[in-house]
């Protein structure tokens, strides 16, 4: 017997190692060709806290986790509960916990799943240099039906670097845990992988995938300053930037770090920064001067829970409000929205392109859920797009005009180092020549030409993921898409019609694609991770919404699951 | 010595704009002394960038003939790094007030010292914010009671941008006085010349809201001593400084930043760096 | 650059000084120009202009001395030797108000003009070199007459009240 998809949850805490764990076994899983997602959850300790590795494998690329958790393995139990509400056990589900380390909470208890013990920590206490976390990983390995082949060069290539003694504990460590799961027999080993042999398979995070996307797209240069859950999007960058001729430097705040982006960008560089609410929000004013100046500049904000501080590990779609309409002034600028982990790629490279090309502020907004999920899945298509800004690179007989109210609004750019080309980027209003300027006649046309651009722009197809057929569609954006796509999917393997759009170009609004993509809809349920409704307020500011609409929002920091948009098509009658 | 092609002079820099200035505002003679030192140093006007935030002083882009961003309140300093790192080819010059660099300013001011990007820096200092009617700034004396929001004085201490400066690892720190362009124009020229972060207070007085500092003139005096390459000794001249000593205090010897050690040259392609990925 | 000791000892260090000093002198008056117009003061700003023009004729003149010499050396700012701070001949930038009368502003320019006399009566003075004297004596001449013009044109514009510069409007908020 075998499955088609297995969800795992390793818990643990005072560095037990369960994240090591779950990173080992989607690393061996990609190996041996199945597809994956692994997110994290922790307390708020930064050492020694308890964690939760929570694994989805299968043969098949993963859209979004499984709504139930299959397997819950506990190297202890020390403040597991804090998990509770993201480990959805069922009667069907199995729990392996070590008796050493006293009963199973209650709690976990009445969910009715099956015990199993497994002397985990006293399994390894026989091995000289042994670990628990090995053994569970032998365990988990072992229930998945992972080649241990694939388990041992994974550990191997980690503790690579301890040498040959740690290798050997480990790998007695491993055989210890994978033997006792193969005697329970439990029959969830995963069947052969989908995938055709040729294809690419990539193991990333959100947070790569954007940072990847920046460089397809031309960036070379990346100010930085850290914050949670953004860090990893500027650690990818510094590690790489330098390799392609860039630069990467660590900022004094975010006010500096956007300031940096502006000021390199003006020097001709693609530039790029990566940030969370409350950065995004010390950002504000110069992004408006990335709009005035007409200077273009990307920043990928990963959202988390808010306001304040709020809940930094985890998702929330609630910067969508300041992301749109966060700056002062009448200030057009781009809103992307990433509709998978892997999509993170292409749209931050739509992000350098648009930004590029029509010479303004362009936000992607990520979030906790899209950025820290680590995902096997197939390689993202390559996309032609490319930071191509319109530049003049010789001087006319006429005086330059950096600001010229061209047709389409984009007017050419000299980049420094260019004779006879010199200009002020001015955040002040101007004239066409870039002069300071109060005048309503200058005011208007800088504030025309500055729209027009936006507006005149062919966005194309790529302003939504539209999906699926039916009168019934579910509406929306970022992380809620994999689930939301997930619950179409099996509405679609039950006979059942519904449509899929999940906006990625989220500002400026495309009232006529919009309208196209939900022709015939009766029924529309619009999904969103906001306890404001965020998103389902600015549609209403900007379509006319069709038929019967049922909004389902919630705050974070719980992502919403599949059954919940599956339950709620079904009650609006597919 | 003799040179056939015209040499570059100073109001070849200068841009054909009306200053917003009040007339008798010592910001003209920094603009003087700034597009003098550009003509000594023959820069080509393409070559060079002017960058600055908010404020009378931060006007300065506008009015010469090179490369300008006039920024936001206190964000000069951070945009003029991004572009030097981005184009170190560009000799990036950074102009602002008191308020402007030391208030708002103030953080990206520390970090700008200590990184030492091989900016200068050139500070209008008139101890007053201009553009919003004369309020105190950070270097405004705590008993200064001209300004209807702090009637009562600020009862703050000021600042010495000086011994800032000299204190979080500017490599060039110089005070100049805008009575005097040449010398200030000398300064910001070799402020250019001098790798790494450059500071250039330049007391420059502020007729409309603080007309008593017409008398700086008079209260001006030229360093006694010769610049030093040692900032502790240079942080003493400063520390036993009455503030109106004006000569240059420090041509430290810290390398710009990046360094040599921080430049790697390893290139990969795009397409390279994706393998990581691949499982 | 060159290090210049001494100031102007030699004629092609003399001219470079002078063509320095009249160059500054136009170019200042010309800003100042722009300046007082900027701030609405027509009639300071137009005398301004003026004299801008009238500097710019001693600039050709001293452009074609230069010439005849064979060509004069390129000098920083700083390395001119100067009485003052500025070249002689230059209004201070401190030297001017937006409500300044043009009595004052010719207060300014002949001042100007007089420290230009002096600096060339200096060097004549205490020049080794006998072709600088004999140059210097000559522009000391020439800026004399200017100065003596300037007193007459001074006559002829009445000076106003002690309460020149007093403004009716408080100082406005511009960022």
């Amino acid at each position: 017997m075998s499955v088609e998809s297995l969800s795992l949850a390793l818990v643990g805490s005072g560095g037990a190692g369960v994240m090591t764990v779950g990173q080992m076994l989607l690393d061996a899983a990609a190996g041996a060709g199945w597809y994956g997602m692994m997110r994290r959850s922790s307390g708020p300790q930064i050492r020694g806290g308890e964690a939760a590795a929570l694994v989805d494998l299968a043969t098949r690329s993963v859209e979004a986790p499984k709504d139930e958790m299959n397997v819950l393995l506990a190297i202890d139990w020390q403040n597991t509960t804090r998990f509770m509400d993201e480990l959805p056990l069922t009667p069907d589900s199995i729990i392996i916990a070590d008796p050493s380390q006293g009963p199973v909470p209650e709690l976990i208890l009445a969910r009715g799943a099956r015990v199993i013990e497994l002397p985990i920590k006293d399994l390894a206490a026989g091995v000289v240099n042994g670990r628990a976390n090995m053994v569970a990983l032998g365990a988990a390995a072992a229930i998945a039906g992972l080649p241990m082949a694939g388990i041992l060069s994974v550990v191997n290539l980690t503790l690579g670097r301890k040498g040959g003694e740690a290798q050997a504990a480990a790998a007695t460590c491993l055989a210890l845990g994978a033997k006792a799961a193969e005697e329970w027999g439990l029959g969830r080993e995963l069947a052969t992988p989908a995938h055709a042999e040729a294809s690419v398979r990539w193991n990333i995070s959100g947070n790569e995938a954007a940072g990847l996307g920046a460089v397809r797209g031309g960036v070379r240069f990346c100010a930085a300053y850290p914050i949670t859950p953004a860090t990893e999007v500027l650690e990818w960058l510094a590690g790489k930037l330098p390799k392609l001729g860039g630069t990467l430097v660590q900022a004094e705040d975010e006010l500096a770090s956007i300031a940096m982006c502006i000021g390199a960008s003006y020097g001709g560089v693609p530039s790029i920064t990566a940030t969370s609410g409350p950065g995004l929000a010390l950002m504000t004013e110069l992004m408006g001067l990335s709009v005035s100046s007409e200077t273009p500049v990307v920043v990928v904000n990963v959202m988390r829970g808010g306001p304040s501080t709020g809940i930094p590990t985890k998702a929330e779609q609630t910067d969508l409000n300041i992301a749109i309409h966060g700056l002062h002034g009448d200030a057009p600028h781009i809103v992307l929205g990433p509709t998978s982990v892997g999509d993170c790629v292409r749209t931050t490279q739509w992000a350098v392109h648009l930004a590029e090309r029509l010479q303004t502020l362009a936000i992607v907004l990520s979030d906790q859920a899209l950025g820290q999920t680590r995902a096997v899945i197939d390689r993202p298509d390559d996309s032609a797009w490319q930071a191509e800004r319109l530049i003049q690179r010789e001087a006319g007989t006429d005086k330059f005009k950096r600001y010229a109210a061209t047709p389409s609004g984009v007017s050419a750019m000299s980049i420094p180092g260019t004779p006879g080309l010199e200009y002020v980027a001015e955040g002040l209003e101007h004239s066409e020549s870039g002069l300071p300027s109060a005048g309503a006649a200058d005011h208007a046309k800088q504030l025309d030409k500055r729209l027009r651009k936006l507006d005149n722009h062919n966005f194309g197809p790529e302003w939504a993921d539209v999906e699926g057929e039916g009168e019934v569609a579910v509406l929306t954006w970022g992380s809620c898409t994999g689930p939301a796509r997930a619950a179409v999917a099996r509405l679609a393997a039950e006979g059942r019609k519904a449509r899929l759009v999940a906006v990625r170009l989220l500002s400026p609004a495309r009232p006529s694609d919009f309208a196209q993509a939900l022709a015939g809809v009766r029924k529309l349920l619009v999904v969103e991770l906001s306890h404001g409704a965020q998103f389902y307020r600015y549609l209403r500011s900007q379509y006319d919404l069709p038929g019967e609409v049922t909004v389902f929002n919630r705050p974070g920091p719980l992502s919403i699951r599949t059954t919940e948009i599956y339950d709620r098509l079904v009650a609006l009658g597919v | 010595m003799d040179s056939r092609t015209p040499a570059p002079h100073a109001n070849d820099y200068k841009a054909d704009i009306k200053p917003v200035w009040c007339p008798g505002c010592g910001h003209y003679s920094v603009l003087a002394a700034l597009t003098r030192a550009l003509a000594a140093l023959a820069l080509p006007r393409h070559q060079v960038a002017v960058v600055s935030g908010i404020g009378c002083s931060s006007r300065m882009p506008a009015y010469t003939s090179v490369y300008g961003f006039h920024s936001v309140h206190g964000r000069a300093l951070a945009v003029a790094t991004g572009l030097k790192l981005a184009r170190p080819d560009l000799t990036v010059i950074v102009a602002g007030g008191d308020g402007d660099g030391f208030s708002i300013g103030g953080n990206h001011f520390l970090h700008a010292c200590r990184r030492n990007v091989d900016l200068t820096y050139i500070v209008m200092d008139n101890e007053v914010y201009g553009m919003t009617k004369g309020q105190a700034s950070p270097t405004t004396a705590c008993d200064w009671t001209g300004s209807k929001l702090t009637p009562e004085g600020t009862g703050v201490t000021p600042i010495d941008p000086i011994q800032l400066a000299l204190a979080c690892g500017a490599n060039y720190v110089a005070r100049g006085f805008s009575g005097d362009p040449n010398t200030l124009a000398h300064m910001i020229a070799d402020g250019v010349r001098h790798p790494g972060f450059s500071l250039i207070q330049a007391l420059s007085p502020c007729v409309t809201f603080r007309p008593e500092q017409k008398d700086w003139k008079k209260m001006v005096h030229a360093a006694k001593h010769e610049p030093v390459s040692d900032p502790r000794r240079a942080g003493h001249l400063a520390l036993e400084d009455d503030a109106f000593t004006t000569g240059v205090f420090l041509t430290g010897t810290r390398p710009a930043f990046p360094t040599a050690e921080t430049v790697r040259s390893v290139m990969k392609t795009v397409a390279e760096l994706e393998q990581g990925f691949v499982t | 650059m060159t290090e210049v000791k001494g100031g102007a000892i030699s004629v092609t260090l003399f001219l470079a000084h002078s063509l320095e000093l009249e160059i500054e002198a136009r170019d200042r008056y010309v800003e100042l120009g722009s300046v007082l117009s900027a701030h609405n003061n027509a009639d300071v700003s137009t005398l301004f202009e003026t004299l801008g023009r009238y500097a710019q004729m001693h600039v050709t003149e001293v452009e074609r001395l230069a010439e005849e010499v064979g060509g004069i050396p390129t000098l920083a700012a700083w390395e001119f030797v100067w009485p003052d701070n500025e070249a002689p001949e230059t209004a201070g930038h401190d030297e001017v108000h937006y409500l300044m009368s043009p009595h004052k502003a010719l207060e300014v320019a002949h001042a100007n003009e007089v420290g230009a006399r002096d600096y060339y009566k200096w060097i004549a003075e205490t020049t080794q070199d006998a072709d600088v004297r004999r140059l210097a004596r000559s522009f000391e001449e020439e800026e004399s007459r200017h100065a003596q013009l300037l007193a007459l044109w001074l006559d002829k514009f009445p000076n106003v009240p002690e309460n020149w510069d007093q403004d009716l409007d408080p100082p406005q908020c511009v960022d």
